[in-house]
């Protein structure tokens, strides 16, 4: 029995009403935030085939269960839409301040409905909200906006969760960034934002949550003990050590560092951008998001000064780094604040610059379309006006703001051949060709390519590992080789994928359950019912889980997606040029055979992908049947 | 004698956290010698390095004048 109604703010922009919704707690169970919160109100109020850039489209802003509570990594909200970037279901995730500020203010969720007619500004005070002309931020940098909002609300603990130019702009992988350094980089949740005239989101809130516990006791005696054992785990203790930058060396080791637009998996600077160089060269700090003892957060000097938006983490180290064959570290730590400072998806903009950049050896891209830009893989000078070429739709900028996939329609001949995405939205840096369970995420994902599905396989093939067996609980118990896809593998790519899913839900971390890090099965379940005071299972979190992940699978059948958008891109069929892994490939019909088996384990047609009317009952979905006969 | 370069992240089962090891081994040696005398368990090597090679973890035999370099597995986020 919760303590306090969960509470949805729905804000309409085109009128400025707002209002309070009190979600009945059987609900909540069923869908307790982040994900599949925002999953089943988008999947039950957005009509299909609304325009993601219309005032039609509804923005979902949700924490989760457990976010704001005293547990290292129990700190996330998701921001949901249709996306612009994919035209399919839209989420992108963050930790930081803003969730817990959020949980403390209130609100379990915010959606927002609508236009407004000028720039706006939501503020949301202890159940209050009020909006508030914008039109002084508009055009602003993100870390003077998040100033001026602190200044003239008169407080400095105010969290501001806000666009930049980019989501003004539409850019179609524009994100959002609270305490400007903690992003809802992907899927382009910025542009939907941007095209509700929407800047910011600011908050403040006094309820501790840990109030709100059914076992308030239990809860903080669990979050004590978690905060010793983070360091106390090889994972945990090197993501406060080095935070995710040691995948440079590791992945370049193992010949999946993402290189000159994933032609190859090592490149020939790395001793440029790798941990050496970043803590000799910029760190200038840890930090950490609430109440988490991981600290994987860098502080950085760029140019002598300290960032305020912080350090490049791995992702984009790869994006502006070896994926543009650029090995300076400077030049990658101004691409970050850059991005951040505009709140462009980091990962998206280094891809496209490195399409661009194939594109301009090929000859498909002309020095007078770049206006004199040098697109050569390798020259550091071209990133930076080429981040803010695309920011601000400026010259080939408006081309490729609208994507890699849009973009080589347009400028055709082999063009297409050079995007390495899934659904429209670019992979991620880590190569698929030597990680078979990272592939078969990129390729499902509802919201196009992602790294974040499942665990890595690296964690998981050695039976002897930490990793592998904080897994058991889950039911894994064989383990399987990172490059062979097995139908054990696929079993195990559904439960990981579950396991994932609840993760977005209930507001967890990436980086704190196991088995990618150190909080066992059993406390991550021993947090949900000292929260809730519900007797969860084990299961059951694997249920909300598959729940999520066939609600955002209802909506994009519905869009129109089917089996022959759960692939990958052309490039990942094709062997890699060097590395540990030179002439490697995945074979395509390997693929579809594992497809087909994941498929089967997930209750879905084998042709079609649409879920058993048994499946979705199973999940307690069967309400959405009715969206099985329109599709 | 072995040279062995340890990533930072294998340091965490060592004793003494150097990046670099020099190795007094019979020749050929095990590689689960190596890691014995370091502490570091075979379970948590993903990748080791031989003289540029990339190969996984195993009945590996290594060999006098041996550059070797360990690293864990590495999870993304």
């Amino acid at each position: 029995m919760l303590k306090r109604p969960v509470n949805i703010l729905r804000v309409d922009l085109t009128t400025g009403s707002m209002r309070v919704e009190e979600l009945e707690e059987s609900i909540y169970r069923l869908y307790p935030g982040g994900k599949a919160l925002a999953g089943y109100i988008l999947l039950r109020e957005l009509p299909a085939h609304t325009e993601p850039l219309s005032p039609q489209n509804i923005l979902v802003i949700a924490a989760g269960l457990l976010t704001g509570s005293p547990l290292s990594t129990a700190t996330r909200y998701v921001v949901s839409a249709r996306s612009p970037l994919t035209n399919g279901y839209g989420e992108s995730e963050a930790a930081g301040y803003f969730g817990p500020e959020l949980k403390m203010a209130g609100f379990e969720a915010i959606v927002i409905t609508g236009k407004a007619e000028q720039p706006v500004y939501l503020w949301v005070q202890d159940g209050v909200a009020e909006l508030r002309p914008a039109g002084h931020l508009w055009g602003q940098h993100c870390a003077e906006a998040q100033a001026i909002i602190r200044s003239e609300l008169g407080d400095e603990k105010i969290r501001v969760l806000q666009i930049g130019v980019a989501g003004e702009n539409l850019v179609r992988y524009a994100g959002l960034t609270n305490d400007l350094r903690h992003f809802n980089g992907r899927n382009g949740m910025g542009a939907v934002m941007g095209s509700k005239n929407l800047r910011a989101v600011a908050v403040r809130g006094h309820q501790r949550v840990q109030a709100l516990a059914h076992d308030p006791a239990g809860l903080m005696a669990l979050g004590r003990r978690l905060a010793q054992e983070a360091a106390q785990h090889p994972q945990g203790a090197d993501l406060t050590e080095r935070g995710t930058l040691g995948a440079v060396e590791g992945l370049q080791a193992g010949g999946i560092l993402p290189t000159r637009n994933f032609r190859q998996g090592a490149f020939e600077n790395v001793d440029g951008i790798k941990w050496q160089a970043y803590e000799q060269q910029i760190l200038t700090a840890r930090r950490s998001c609430y109440a988490c003892a991981v600290r994987c957060k860098r502080e950085v000097k760029v140019g002598g000064q300290v960032s305020p938006y912080g350090g490049p983490e791995f992702e984009t180290v790869g994006a502006f780094g070896s994926l543009c064959a650029v090995g300076d570290l400077q030049v990658v730590a101004r691409a970050n604040e850059l991005c951040n400072a505009l709140m462009l998806d980091t990962i998206s903009t280094g891809a496209a610059i490195a399409f661009a950049m194939e594109c301009f050896e090929h000859g498909l891209i002309t020095l007078e379309d770049t206006e004199g830009l040098d697109l050569h893989f390798g020259n550091a000078d071209a990133v930076l006006p080429m981040i803010e070429k695309i920011a601000y739709r400026r010259g080939i900028g408006a081309l490729l703001a609208e994507g890699t996939r849009r973009a080589a329609q347009v400028i055709g001949g082999d063009a297409p051949f050079f995007t390495v995405e899934v659904k429209g939205q670019e992979l991620a840096m880590h190569d698929p060709r030597g990680k078979y369970s990272v592939a078969m995420g990129y390729a499902v994902a509802e919201i196009g390519a992602d790294h974040l599905v499942v665990a890595h396989d690296p964690l998981m093939q050695n039976p002897d590992s930490i990793t592998f067996k904080s897994a058991r609980a889950l039911g894994i118990t064989e383990a399987q080789p990172s490059r062979k896809f097995t139908t054990e593998k696929m079993r195990q790519f559904l439960i990981l994928e579950s396991w994932g899913s609840m993760e977005k839900t209930v507001g967890w971390c990436f980086f704190g359950p196991a088995p990618r890090s150190f909080i066992q099965p059993e406390d991550v379940l021993a947090a949900f019912n000292l929260m809730s005071g519900w007797d969860g299972s084990v299961e059951e979190l694997l249920r909300i889980g598959e729940r999520g992940t066939n609600l955002a699978r209802l909506f994009n059948l519905r869009e129109g997606f089917s089996r022959a958008d759960d692939t990958l891109p052309e490039r990942i069929f094709q062997p890699l040029e060097n590395g540990a892994l030179a002439g490697h490939a995945i074979g395509r019909e390997e693929f579809e055979t594992a497809l087909t088996d994941l498929y089967g384990f997930k209750g879905w047609d084998a042709q079609t992908g649409i879920p058993s009317r048994e499946r979705l009952d199973a999940l307690s979905l069967g309400w959405a049947a009715e969206i099985l006969e329109q599709i | 004698m072995i040279t062995i370069y340890v990533d930072r992240a294998l340091q965490f089962f060592t004793r003494s956290k150097q990046s670099c090891y020099q190795l007094d081994l019979p020749d050929p040696a095990r590689l689960s010698d190596a890691l014995e005398r370091l502490g570091i368990p075979m379970g948590e090597v993903h990748l080791v390095v031989i003289n540029g090679r990339a190969v996984e973890p195993g009945e590996i035999t290594l060999s006098d004048q041996d550059i070797v370099k360990l690293y864990p597995p590495f999870g993304g986020g």
